[in-house]
């Protein structure tokens, strides 16, 4: 059957590579679906857990604030938010309509959770491609030249540096580069966008004035993945560039430059691109510090606020969308590493 | 020598390559010389880190610091396209420059002690090979691929255009040694460097690669150096062999000379730790004490304190100089020397007379 497949641009092999990887795809994604149904149960419950519920919160901080509130608005405060029904009848009604798209109302926003989320989201994960961005192209040609150049002056200093980076908190950090920005250029650090654009609709101008303020967090949150991610390429560089098949593809007469790249490099990038995946959730939530500090609307400060308001619906959605990302990002991981490593591609037999 | 000077493809000259490390400066290879005939068989034997594989790289020029080749000379007979043959010194040569690179590969090929991990696990291994034959021969992409594949067949692997696609993962480690073999031949080298070739194999595979390579070698009409710590390996291949001891060739010779009638008391006590089939032993021989540290610096032969000839007063105080005795036999000890018969009567009654 193999051997009908005439031709060496395409081992027979190869076929039935990719039909094993769909199978294996398609078995993963199917998988997802009571994995997330549990996970939606578990984290709406988390909600529910604390004593009280937002209507509690709200009616304790206007007592703080020396106003009466009557049972009988309380009452209608329940109503109103659907607090004063069973937990699994609350739970289904938000699954439902979760399910149409429609994530509920956020108590306190008061406004619908798919709005609030929506453009904070998009601007959270914009931000977060670039972070990612700046992480790789910084840290994988200086984590290889590390590891080439081991002991040389340029890899204690990256190495010292990269240390630091790993060593300074994220927060620290954007203090710091406040404080350089407003003392010394003028800038304007914190949020996204200048004043004049920050209601405007969407346009070139508004584009390019959200990049010219991005680029401090994407840094400030970058250092630290870029310093860790300098560790982990040298260190793989280094242990492939050991090997056996390095001294094979050097007895081949190739030149030095290309023969590391193509072959010890090719090897040491595997972890990192296939843990890409795992970045996923961290995009979402890895950065609420830093997003408190520089006043950035992202989803990160949203999440924290809802969780120390109660605001269960948007906490809920929220985590859900969380996990779902967790989940995606580990499939993706999956599948990359299947994909640039033969040796882990699933249910292939070896032929001898 | 041997060989007649005008068929020597190979000649190594006081090579030395020491390793500068932190402890010290370790002589891997210290004032090492021999040659190898066009078409021959060289089999370099010596226990675990005597510098046998350093030798190899060496002339490979693919010794990593902290080892450094300080001197000596690597004269290779390059065949031009015309006209005659030159001698190259490779030492001379820079090591990553663009004519070591063609001989590296194209004319002076090396395969390794683990045939798997030789080989890269990420690239197919019908890429692996056609690589080497671009590399080094003026072809198109698809006529290397029919070059490849020819090799795989002419290396006895079962069904090449399919292994053409293959992993090295899917492969057993005989297979993979075969693929290498057939990378390394793939662009028809003057010299092929064994290091250790099939240490890592189980004895019946290692025999059929034995074999193959005995078939190879003379259809192809290449010199081979056999690396390896076990003399019974070499027995059948070796036109030459050279026994190596802590970066010196101590003995070196024709194959059968060698094994008939070993002149160095490390030979002997090596040839003397084969288990023989004809002979009924209670206990393997083994030659008493380590390689010692290679830091160290013992005064006198290097030799001497495992030695079972150990003249007091000799042998650890000079140091003995290559001496030829007959069938072109050199020998590094001074058993052979006048040292020895002026103190001592002949080797074999040298024990009753301490």
């Amino acid at each position: 059957m193999a051997g009908t497949v005439a031709g060496h641009q395409l081992p027979p092999a190869a076929h039935l590579l990719t039909n094993v990887m769909r199978e294996y795809v398609l078995q993963r994604v199917l998988q997802l679906i009571p994995t997330l149904f549990l996970i939606s149960i578990v984290s709406f419950t988390i909600i529910q857990l604390p004593p009280g519920d937002y209507v509690t919160t709200y009616v304790a901080n206007l007592a703080a604030a020396g106003e009466e509130v009557s049972e009988a608005e309380i009452a209608a405060l329940e109503e109103h938010y659907g607090l004063n029904q069973p937990g699994y009848i609350q739970y289904i009604k938000w699954i439902t309509n979760f399910l149409q798209g429609d994530m509920g109302l956020s108590f306190y926003w008061d406004r619908p959770v798919n709005r609030l989320i929506g453009e904070r989201l998009m601007l959270t994960m914009i931000m977060s491609f670039f972070t990612l961005l700046f992480v790789y192209a910084m840290a994988i040609p200086i984590g290889i030249y590390s590891a080439v150049r081991q002991y040389s002056p340029a890899d204690y200093t990256f190495t010292f540096i990269g240390f630091i980076g790993l060593a300074t908190p994220n927060f620290l950090l954007a203090l710091i580069f406040m404080y350089i920005g407003i003392a010394f250029f003028d800038a304007d650090a914190g949020g996204l966008f200048s004043i004049e654009y920050l209601d405007a609709p969407w346009s070139v101008a508004k584009i390019w004035d959200m990049l010219k303020h991005m680029w401090l967090p994407v840094v400030i949150v970058g250092t630290s993945g870029t310093a860790g991610t300098i560790r982990v390429m040298r260190a793989t560089t280094l242990d492939e560039l050991g090997r056996p098949y390095v001294e094979t593809a050097r007895a081949k007469g190739l030149r030095e430059g290309p023969m590391t790249m193509k072959y010890p490099v090719r090897v040491a990038l595997n972890p990192i691109l296939s843990t890409i995946g795992w970045q996923l959730p961290q995009i979402v939530s890895g950065t609420v510090l830093v997003a408190l500090v520089l006043n950035l609307p992202t989803t990160g400060p949203l999440l924290w606020r809802a969780l120390m308001s109660q605001d269960l619906y948007l906490a809920a959605s929220m985590i859900l969308i969380l996990s779902s990302l967790t989940l995606i990002g580990t499939l993706i991981s999956d599948i990359l590493l299947a994909w640039v490593d033969p040796r882990i591609r699933y249910g292939e037999r070896g032929t001898t | 020598m041997t060989v007649q000077p005008n068929d020597t493809l190979l000649e190594v000259k006081d090579l030395q390559t020491h390793f500068f490390m932190a402890e010290g400066v370790a002589k891997a290879v210290d004032s090492t010389t021999f040659s190898i005939g066009r078409g021959k068989v060289l089999g370099v034997v010596g226990e675990s880190g005597c510098g046998k594989s350093v030798t190899a790289r060496s002339i490979m020029r693919m010794v990593r610091p902290p080892g450094h080749t300080v001197d000596g000379e690597i004269l290779y007979a390059r065949a031009a396209e015309t006209g005659p043959t030159t001698s190259v010194d490779l030492l001379q040569l820079p090591a990553t420059g663009a004519e070591m690179r063609s001989i590296r590969g194209g004319e002076i090929s090396m395969i390794f002690q683990e045939p798997r991990a030789s080989l890269s696990p990420v690239h197919r291994i019908g890429d692996q090979i056609t690589e080497n034959i671009l590399l080094h021969q003026p072809v198109s992409p698809a006529e290397a691929e029919d070059i490849a594949t020819d090799m795989l067949q002419q290396v006895h692997i079962p069904l090449p255009e399919q292994r053409m696609g293959a992993f090295a993962h899917q492969l057993s480690g005989g297979m993979c040694q075969r693929v290498m073999i057939a990378m390394a031949l793939s662009c028809h080298p003057n010299l092929l460097i064994a290091d250790e070739p099939t240490t890592a194999l189980d004895v019946t595979t290692e025999a059929q690669i034995l074999e193959l390579m005995q078939g190879l070698q003379a259809d192809l009409n290449m010199a081979i150096m056999f690396i390896t710590h076990d003399l019974g390996v070499v027995a059948d291949m070796a036109d030459e062999v050279a026994v190596m001891y802590l970066g010196k060739i101590v003995e070196r010779g024709a194959a059968a000379d060698i094994f008939r009638d070993p002149k160095h008391p490390y030979t002997i006590a090596l040839l003397e730790s084969l288990p023989r089939m004809d002979q009924k032993r209670e206990w393997l021989q083994t030659i008493r004490g380590v390689v010692p540290d290679p830091y160290s610096t013992l005064s006198g032969c290097p030799f001497h304190p495992r030695c079972a000839d150990f003249m007091p007063g000799v042998c650890d105080e000079i140091v003995p100089q290559p001496i030829t005795l007959e069938d072109e036999r050199e020998v590094r000890c001074l058993l052979y020397t006048e040292h020895a018969t002026r103190e001592t009567p002949p080797p074999a009654e040298e024990a009753s007379h301490q």
